[in-house]
């Protein structure tokens, strides 16, 4: 199994939806992942091997393990899609593009010291994966294995690499894609590996029938190839936090990026304002578009509307979906929505983008185009305004989602599985 | 001597344009215009003039042995001489060959007698007019929206002057009695009841093109069988059914018009049976007993009572809502906004926000113009929220309403 976002070290359903599957899957198998970034596990049946601690995992095997030196130089790039993690507290500063960056790694050590950090998506995303690509094939080339399953794009290399080196059955698991993340018109060189490895892939698990059509036009696959597995949701106890506040909240979940439709964001909230005043929305989470945000909302004198919270731990975000009044999602393209059916779980009415994978699943939601900020405000004053409509929808949704586990989910993967090694 | 009698329901709604909550005070037209006229366009070309034409020619055919009765709300005879006159022209000569009888209803397919008995009152007036206006008759029978019945509905329509109702045959009220008699409600002997037959009536309505039916495809000949069969176990079948059934509902292509073609002819095969309009029933028969309905009952889904639209919280708080303006509007003596409010109570509004069916999808969403039963309540809401800051300010409609044409 190969992880990019792993817990601690995750901006949102990636690494929720990671944790879970392999907690699930090692019910049913033995499952070695390899991770850039964690703490120590104690997950039964589960191998993890971070990057970060590799080093210290080997110094209690009692040898010495070679590493092939690489020289890492390339110019650095800037993701847009994802949040700098290092930089919680502030905005991570920008600086001159077409920096030069050199670095040799020889040992593992050299490899550990590298992946300290846990800012997955920094400026040296591409020379990270690939080092993390020479590492997963040194640790598979000691390993048995029947099956390699590589979630998104930063372990596709890795992927591709171990299918050529083992002639193992390959499957890739998308929870976003780059035409999600940059737009649907992007090709650029993170584009290219997904395609390359979807090619090389025996099957593609696809998060959602929305995902599937997605890289059926966009990538070109053949649809055949791609099964649909859903994402679970964790059952969790709901917060007894309430708000002190008589106004009414309503919550955005994610990070602030061109994906996640920001821009929509701002125009339905001073469409929603100007008929129904008594309202304050709560933005969790970071991105780069955040401060365009914030300016956004300042000169639109917005302001006192707003609450900009940043990123939240899992407890917060509860503590924030028990005292919302509605949970807003208009994404211009979203793969599932994990944080949408978070909500449902604690009984927050929805309302989201029809594009999206979420919107499979979450029947008793509010679905308008992401494009529709008419639309959007319309069913959030509904939400507010009707109590009867929000109730309904409320345990409704809550129903929509009981049914959703992780353990179904892996019980797919499994499936998938066993059609390839019969 | 069995008797069979028709009886077709032939109802549209106003849909709602879509409304949203910016309208709210400044857009004081509630109507979908296009899709009104879309609809009603496309439903009479694929079913009531073809239908009516068809059953000119088999009334002119059997020279008084074939006779039909329809109820025709106000609403859908007022969009019939707004988008399709030429509707209102054949209805009218069904009417005059005297073997058509038109029922009396709420003339907005209501549930006003739920909520008020001051409305329900006004509207069953106002469409007795209408029917007066088109017969030249005062209707004798009445029928409540969705065939919605029980004992107190008997008892005031009673004391409004009518000698008898139609109703749904419900069997848990039946117990082991046929709905093929006539029944009198408790306490009230003068007047009757004719239950539908929906056992046979669905085999129409509902069960013809169904292919999984073991009765697929049913031909005339079979079902004047059954209905012959009912010969010494009863005076009379009660078939009642949608209009649209014929052409919409049930498509030309499944053969529905051939079936109705021939169906009058093989049921006057056996020469006991005879076709008799609701009227001349209760001419005709007398009761054999009380038929008790304490609760509300209707012809809707399996459950055969109110919970098509008044199922869930999103049903009743609009239907609360919708009724508590009662008061404000008509005090406002403006006609235009009474018009508008009370095109809001039919029933047809509160249907399309039932969550019964509707994660699987089946009638329920097949009869709605929205997405969702969701975006239905909501549209509903802005709606009255819009009405009632109108009349509160008491400002007139700035727009042409349709003239409601029954004076």
């Amino acid at each position: 199994m190969l992880g990019w976002e792993f817990p601690p070290a995750f901006t949102g359903g990636l690494g929720v939806a990671c944790f879970n599957i392999v907690k699930s899957l090692s019910e049913r198998a033995n499952v070695h992942l390899i991770v850039p970034f964690a703490d120590a596990q104690n997950l039964e049946n589960v191998e993890v091997t971070a990057l970060n601690r590799v080093e210290e995992e080997f110094k209690n095997e009692n040898f010495v393990r070679e590493f092939p030196t690489v020289l890492l130089s390339r110019v650095l790039v800037e993701l847009s899609a994802y949040p700098a993690l290092k930089s919680r507290k502030g905005f991570s500063k920008r600086t001159e593009s077409g920096e030069q960056f050199f670095k040799t790694i020889s040992t593992w050590s050299d490899v550990s010291e590298y992946f300290q950090t846990h800012d997955l998506y920094g400026r040296d995303i591409l020379e990270r994966t690939h080092l993390y690509a020479i590492a997963a094939k040194e640790l598979a080339s000691q390993k048995e294995f029947d099956i390699i399953h590589a979630h998104d794009w930063p372990t596709f290399e890795a992927a591709i690499q171990l299918k050529h080196d083992t002639h193992k059955p390959l499957v890739l698991h998308v929870h976003s894609l780059e035409t999600d993340r940059a737009g649907e018109k992007t090709r650029n060189e993170i584009y290219a590996i997904e395609q390359m490895a979807m090619q090389e892939a025996d099957k593609i698990i696809a998060v959602s029938d929305y995902t599937k059509q997605q890289i059926a036009i966009h990538y070109g696959i053949d649809e055949r190839k791609i099964e649909v597995v859903h994402n679970g949701a964790e059952v969790t106890a709901r917060s007894k936090f309430r708000k002190k506040a008589g106004e009414k909240w309503i919550t955005f979940i994610g990070r602030l990026t061109f994906q996640k439709g920001p821009q929509f964001l701002v125009e339905t909230a001073e469409k929603l304002i100007r008929v129904y005043p008594n309202v304050r929305f709560i933005i969790a989470g970071n991105g780069d578009l955040l401060p365009m945000l914030i300016h956004e909302v300042a000169r639109q004198r917005l302001g006192k509307y707003f609450s900009f919270a940043g990123f939240l731990s899992r407890e917060k975000i509860k503590d924030l979906l028990a005292s919302s009044d509605a949970y807003f999602m208009p994404s211009v393209s979203e793969p599932f929505g994990l944080s949408a059916v978070e909500a449902a779980q604690h009984g927050t009415a929805s309302v989201i983008s029809k594009r999206s994978g979420v919107a499979e699943v979450l029947a008793n939601s509010l679905r308008a185009d992401f494009w529709d900020t008419d639309g959007f405000a319309n069913y959030l004053y509904a939400i507010l305004k009707y109590p009867r409509l929000k109730n309904a929808m409320e345990s409704r949704s809550h129903k929509d989602v009981e049914h959703l586990t992780w353990g179904k989910t892996t019980d797919k993967i499994m499936n998938v599985y066993n059609v390839l090694t019969p | 001597m069995p008797s069979v009698c028709l009886y077709f329901q032939v109802h549209q709604p106003y849909r709602l344009k879509p409304y949203s909550c910016f309208q709210i005070g400044e857009d004081h037209y509630y109507e979908d215009e296009t899709k009104n006229r879309e609809i009603l366009k496309r439903v009479s070309k694929k079913c009531y003039l073809p239908t009516n034409k068809l059953l000119l020619d088999l009334i002119n055919q059997n020279v008084g042995k074939f006779k039909i009765a329809f109820s025709i709300t106000g609403t859908a005879w007022e969009q019939f001489e707004k988008y399709e006159p030429k509707v209102c022209d054949s209805f009218v000569q069904l009417f005059k060959t005297g073997c058509v009888e038109l029922l009396c209803e709420t003339y907005y397919h209501s549930l006003s007698f739920k909520y008020s008995a001051e409305e329900f009152i006004r509207q069953v007036d106002m469409h007795r007019k209408l029917v007066n206006r088109l017969t030249g008759q005062t209707p004798k029978i009445f029928r409540n929206t969705e065939l919605i019945y029980n004992n107190r509905l008997a008892t005031l329509i009673n004391t409004l002057g009518f000698k008898g109702v139609i109703c749904e045959g419900v069997d848990r009220l039946l117990g082991n009695r046929s709905p093929n008699f006539v029944y009198n409600p408790p306490a009230i002997p003068g007047f009757k009841c004719l239950l539908k037959n929906y056992k046979l009536s669905d085999d129409i309505a509902f069960r013809f093109s169904d292919k999984n039916w073991n009765q697929f495809p049913l031909t005339a000949d079979r079902f004047a069988h059954w209905v012959h069969q009912i010969a010494g176990g009863g005076e009379i079948i009660n078939l009642f059914m949608d209009y649209e059934t014929f052409g919409e509902h049930q498509w030309k292509e499944t053969g529905i018009f051939d079936f109705l073609k021939n169906m009058p002819r093989e049921i006057l095969k056996h020469p006991d049976f005879d076709f008799k309009t609701p009227s001349d029933i209760i001419e005709s028969y007398s009761s054999r007993g009380e038929y008790d309905v304490p609760y509300f009952t209707s012809w809707a889904d399996t459950e055969r009572d109110l919970s098509a639209w008044l199922g869930n919280d999103l049903q009743q708080d609009a239907a609360e809502r919708i009724y508590q303006l009662e008061r404000q509007l008509k005090d406002t003596k403006n006609p235009e906004l009474i018009s508008s409010w009370a095109k809001l109570l039919t029933s047809d509004h509160l249907y399309y926000m039932s969550t019964k069916y509707w994660n699987d999808g089946d009638v329920h969403k097949y009869f709605s113009p929205y997405d969702s039963p969701y975006d239905a309540y909501i549209n509903f809401m802005n709606i009255a929220a819009d009405l009632e800051m109108t009349s509160r300010n008491g400002r007139k409609v700035e727009v042409d309403l349709p003239q409601v044409s029954w004076n």
